[in-house]
């Protein structure tokens, strides 16, 4: 198959072009001019330039394609402005889907967040069929990721053949921007002084990618799959990470509401900064903990054939590849 | 004409001069890209991905991580070409 990763310059990006490469298809990542593309030329893939603000552009590299993969959502930096960052996000969805439309592709999959999925009513994990969270106060980042699926379903309901996949919260390589792993890289170079817990679902990144080359290959059509690694709480995670690399866990546990009060203090003396620096706790990781849930893959296993590896070798290699590449101290 | 650590030179501080709005001629060897030219981290990563892609030189990760300061910038970048003075 001929398959166009848009956003193939970024963390789930890369993993999906190496899958869809190892699995023998022919891929072309997208790229914006400011991309950093050292990862992505290392995988001897096409590389095109294309702006999610110009569908030309798209188009012109999705035509010929067979699937492509939309991995390049909108990801706000901190939780400031919602309207302005739900505005921007849903615009660039429709450029991809419009450009999808008139380039003739045959699938398109996209990558959203299971922080979209609903509560179920009773005490077990959450499934595709618990429908669509409520967007919690104030939290921009699942605000956009509620606002894009609702786009992409949209699409889904007319002409497209799309599968959406909603990945937890991601570990693995090529995390060069430090996404989720910022607990990784922070605990192991002592920066982490406080956390909040919560229940949380962490999957390997690689684990995410073969579910999309999977997706690509199978026919299922409309359909929404949880793609979840292990259910854990975050101080059973911190502490394993702690014991595993022979660091401290940090000293405060903050309750919920202190967590969101530090994180937006933190958000706006890092957004106050020049250049830009990076809060110790993100607002947006906030959300996801407080509000997160354990889920069920039950459905990918079933009809994708999704499988899940053990939580340590997911830690080891993401921390191997942060070591490599110079993100630990020591 | 081969390359020259002079022409990696040269894109590193036209690059910069875009990427910080700072006239080229401004711009110094020894200044510091966060605290002196106030890139962020991720202009700073685009600074190296821009230049080693211009050159088609894989700089080590480990080593772009580290850098602090335009010249070992360019220090860096040659050295992966092998270009002298």
């Amino acid at each position: 198959m001929n398959v166009v990763v848009v956003g193939g310059t970024g963390f789930l990006g890369l993993n999906i072009v190496e899958a869809f490469r190892d699995a023998g298809h022919h891929v072309v990542a997208t790229r914006r001019p400011s991309s950093n593309t050292i990862f992505l030329r290392r995988l001897k893939v096409g590389m095109a330039t294309a702006s999610l603000t110009d569908v030309d552009s798209l188009v012109s590299v999705l035509s010929g394609a067979d699937v492509v993969c939309f991995a390049a959502g909108h990801y706000p930096r901190f939780s400031i402005d919602t309207t302005a960052h739900v505005a921007r996000a849903v615009a660039e969805v429709a450029n991809v889907l419009e450009a999808t439309r008139r380039a003739g592709v045959a699938r398109f999959i996209y990558t959203g967040t299971v922080a979209t999925v609903g509560r179920p009513r009773e005490d077990r994990p959450a499934v595709e069929t618990d429908g669509t969270a409520a967007t919690p106060e104030g939290s921009t980042y699942i605000a956009v990721k509620l606002a894009m699926e609702r786009e992409i379903e949209r699409a889904s309901r007319s002409e497209l053949d799309v599968i959406t996949l909603l990945p937890t919260a991601c570990i693995g390589p090529y995390d060069h921007k430090v996404g989720t792993g910022f607990f990784l890289v922070g605990l192991a170079n002592g920066l982490l002084d406080v956390y909040v817990d919560g229940k949380i679902n962490i999957v390997d990144a690689r684990d995410v990618a073969r579910a999309h080359v999977a997706a690509a290959e199978k026919r299922r059509r409309g359909e929404r799959f949880i793609i979840g690694g292990t259910n854990i709480r975050v101080e059973e995670l911190f502490r394993r990470v702690a014991e595993r690399f022979e660091v401290a866990m940090p000293s405060r546990c903050l309750d919920p509401e202190a967590a969101i009060a530090f994180a937006i203090d933190e958000e706006a003396r890092a957004s106050s900064e020049k250049p830009p620096g990076r809060p110790k706790i993100s607002r947006e990781m906030v959300d996801l903990i407080i509000h997160g849930q354990f889920v069920d893959s039950e459905k990918a296993a079933r009809e994708l054939a999704f499988t899940v590896r053990p939580l340590d070798e997911t830690i080891a290699a993401a921390h191997a590849w942060y070591r490599a590449n110079g993100y630990l101290k020591r | 004409m081969g390359t020259t650590k002079e022409k990696v030179a040269d894109r590193v501080f036209g690059i910069l001069s875009e990427l910080a709005a700072i006239p080229r001629g401004d711009i110094r060897g020894g200044d510091r890209l966060r605290e002196d030219l106030g890139l962020d981290s991720m202009q700073n990563m685009e600074l190296l991905s821009r230049v080693a892609e211009e050159f088609n030189i894989d700089p080590d990760m480990d080593k772009v991580m580290k850098v602090v300061t335009v010249d070992e910038v360019v220090t860096l970048l040659a050295g992966h070409i092998g270009v002298g003075e």
